[in-house]
């Protein structure tokens, strides 16, 4: 029995066909998951969300309509846009928030890594010690430590300058020296090794093999550290005494926080103008971020 | 000749050089406030002011908001400085002093006296003794909506109401929708220590503790009790009171603003309270506090006094210069610059009589210091931060409707008497 050409073109149509529709109820099948999936990120973009449109309704009301429920109520207060950027001496505690936040993460940076380079691949005796106790230290309230900083700086000469916000970060922050030895803990020894028989030192394999492969979680340190030290009250509040050298943060509060009518409109309003470098910051670095945060092992 | 020349050579550069010799040593102090922004101002120049007359006396000034002063002078002062000079609220002031870092003032004070000044009393000790200069004073007023006493064909509060007549007043005012909800509430005593409780006791002729502010009268004085029950009565009785479910939703706990967002007629507060309520364009007025009921009922008025305290650990020669800027401060002179603040009343009857009587809104502006006599602390004691948030977490349960007042007050009373022995008897050890 012979099979003519018609006939294999019907069955290549009728496999075609076959083919087709289990990829259409394929596709379908993904198409809903999608679909669901799309969704539950869509929800939970909203919830993220929500607190920010809350944010721009709220810095449009005055001191009295605040607390109403309403949202985006009218009249609208553009004027206190206005007072924040006025009423603050903006510019200059603008420079002084990035003077101590910069400074901050380049401290925090060089000390974290070179503590975590030391204690994940120079061999000396209690390094394991000395890591426990650094761990340790993520668990004391920074409330415990003011009073005892606060002296120090205070006879050290320091107090009523930038110094006690900046200086600490010089010495390391236990949480960053554990990000950072996670990650160099995952680079093969050998690597180290070879470097070292080709005459390698240890300060340039720190400089040069260690921290650029890093970069990731370097970078999520930097935010880390730039979002802490921007935001910052209790430090500024405590350390400082002239309005010159003070913060946003603390220029806001001047502003907002009052005994007997407290504007927390403008409270808000600063805190759209406070917010947006860290957004910034974020966005830029978000690829870094995820890297970071997924090569240590360390979730949010 | 010679001689005689060189004699009074002598005697005339010995003089010259006398007044530098005798002159005194400069002296650093600073001073710590907090104010907001235009009182700050006013601050500012009084101590500019001061300045000008003690050309000595060199002063640094640490301006901060009411709730950062705070945290910053503990900080301060807990790491073994502080500043020379600085505000507190008459309310912490027996704290502080409990604790050995205030300058007693009782011989110092005695060059103020009651006749001119206000708020003498407020900064006293239950042992007499006086710690604090009050400068700025708060009293507590009955303020009322105008609009909404006309709407409702009520009389304005008279001097000589009782709580049963705002009762009265309060039930014609409260206003219920179409669906049953309130939406406007005749009055508000919300679970807090001036705008409801501890100020509904005083009235009713009661108190918390006794007069050494050390031993708990809440099962003995049966007028605390009798509040109490008064302050339940007008949430669930009455309903004229939002209760703590009411301050869930579109109120909000933050009690000071109901009044100047029209959600209450009637509203106990002190002088601050007309800033928000002219920024809202209220047409309101105020009245003395009403009379508690029975014989032993008061018009009580709670008082807080801004005061200015003296550094105890800083030396004998800043706390003379910082008393020389209190004095200064409290002189006529400073009292009229301070009263441009439009914060509070300056404790100089005289210049809060002259500020009263500029003032447009409210009319009777002068029932704040018609109030003055009517004036009385709020239960300070060395631990008044820690009894009060006690209380006020102790009554939640019988305000919110879910206790028994025998069961409340038995907890209250064991509640407070352990946080007064807890810093007294230890201390006595």
């Amino acid at each position: 029995m012979t099979i003519n050409e018609t006939d294999v073109k019907i069955m290549e149509e009728k496999m075609m066909k076959k083919v087709l529709r289990q990829k259409s109820k394929q596709r379908s099948r993904i198409s809903v998951f999608e679909i669901l999936g799309f969704l539950l990120v869509m929800a939970g973009a909203l919830v993220m969300i929500i607190p920010f449109i809350w944010i721009i309704s709220a810095s449009l009301k005055d001191s009295t309509t605040f607390f109403n429920a309403d949202w985006f109520s009218r009249p609208f207060h553009w004027e206190n846009y206005i007072q924040v950027l006025t009423r603050l001496n903006f510019g200059q505690y603008f420079f002084n928030t990035v003077k101590i936040t910069v400074l901050s993460t380049i401290g925090a940076l060089l000390s974290c890594s070179l503590t975590a380079f030391a204690l994940s691949r120079l061999k000396f005796p209690g390094r394991d010690l000395l890591f426990s106790f650094i761990l340790v230290s993520i668990f004391i309230p920074t409330q415990v430590t003011l009073i005892p900083t606060f002296i120090i700086f205070k006879n050290l000469g320091m107090y009523n300058s930038h110094l006690p916000l900046i200086l600490p970060s010089f010495f390391g922050n236990a949480f960053g020296i554990f990000l950072l030895r996670q990650f160099f803990m995952t680079i093969p020894e050998e690597l180290s090794e070879a470097a070292t028989v080709d005459g390698c030192g240890p300060f340039r394999l720190y400089y040069q093999i260690y921290l650029p492969l890093a970069k990731p979680v370097l970078i999520t340190l930097a935010v880390l550290s730039f979002q802490n030290t921007w935001g910052d009250i209790m430090g500024p509040l405590i350390y400082l005494s002239d309005k010159s050298l003070y913060t946003i943060v603390l220029g806001l509060r001047l502003i907002a926080s009052s005994q007997f009518l407290p504007q927390p409109q403008l409270e808000v309003t600063g805190d759209l103008f406070l917010i947006i470098p860290v957004l910034i910051i974020f966005i830029v670095a978000q690829r870094y971020f995820t890297q970071g945060i997924q090569t240590t092992g360390l979730k949010g | 000749m010679k001689k005689l020349f060189i004699a009074i050579l002598i005697a005339v550069l010995c003089l010259s050089v006398m007044p530098f010799g005798f002159a005194k040593q400069p002296v650093k102090i600073r001073i710590a406030y907090y104010a907001d922004e235009q009182p700050a101002q006013n601050m500012a120049s009084i101590i500019n002011e001061f300045q000008k007359a003690n050309p000595n006396i060199k002063v640094e000034i640490n301006w901060t908001d009411w709730g950062s002063h705070y945290e910053k002078l503990k900080a301060e002062l807990a790491a073994g400085g502080g500043p020379t000079v600085y505000l507190l609220d008459s309310v912490y002031i027996q704290g502080y002093a409990a604790r050995g870092i205030l300058e007693n003032l009782s011989n110092r004070i005695k060059i103020f006296s009651k006749d001119k000044y206000s708020g003498l009393d407020a900064v006293k000790d239950p042992q007499g003794r006086t710690w604090a200069v009050p400068q700025g004073i708060q009293i507590q007023v009955l303020y009322y909506n105008k609009d909404m006493f006309d709407k409702a064909g009520v009389k304005y509060p008279a001097a000589d109401w009782t709580l049963d007549d705002m009762v009265a007043a309060a039930q014609k005012l409260t206003i219920t929708g179409a669906d049953g909800k309130i939406t406007q509430w005749g009055l508000c005593f919300p679970n807090h220590i001036r705008w409801g409780w501890y100020s509904l006791i005083r009235m009713f002729g009661g108190d918390l503790m006794d007069k050494s502010r050390t031993k708990s009268t809440v099962k003995t004085d049966p007028q605390v009790r009798a509040a109490l029950q008064f302050m339940h009565d007008t949430w669930y009785k009455y309903k004229i009171s939002p209760t703590l479910k009411d301050a869930e939703g579109a109120l909000t706990p933050a009690y000071h603003t109901y009044f100047a967002r029209k959600y209450i007629a009637m509203w106990m507060d002190n002088f601050s309270r007309r800033i928000d309520s002219n920024q809202a364009g209220l047409n309101y007025d105020i009245q003395i506090i009403p009379k508690g009921p029975g014989s032993k009922g008061t018009h009580y008025s709670a008082i807080v006094a801004n005061s200015w305290v003296l550094n105890k650990a800083a030396s004998k020669a800043q706390k003379d210069a910082g008393w020389e800027f209190i004095k200064f401060y409290m002189s006529e002179k400073g009292q009229t610059l301070y009263a441009a603040g439009g914060e509070a009343l300056p404790a100089n009857n005289a210049v809060c009589q002259a500020m009263l009587k500029k003032i447009d809104k409210p009319e009777h502006s002068l029932a704040y210091l018609d109030s003055m006599k009517y004036a009385d602390t709020m239960g300070e004691n060395a631990v008044w931060e820690e009894w009060y948030q006690v209380v006020q977490d102790t009554l939640q349960p019988y305000l919110n409707d879910k206790e028994s007042l025998d069961a409340c007050l038995n907890k209250l009373d064991a509640g407070l008497q352990k946080t007064l022995d807890d810093f007294y008897k230890k201390k006595k050890k």
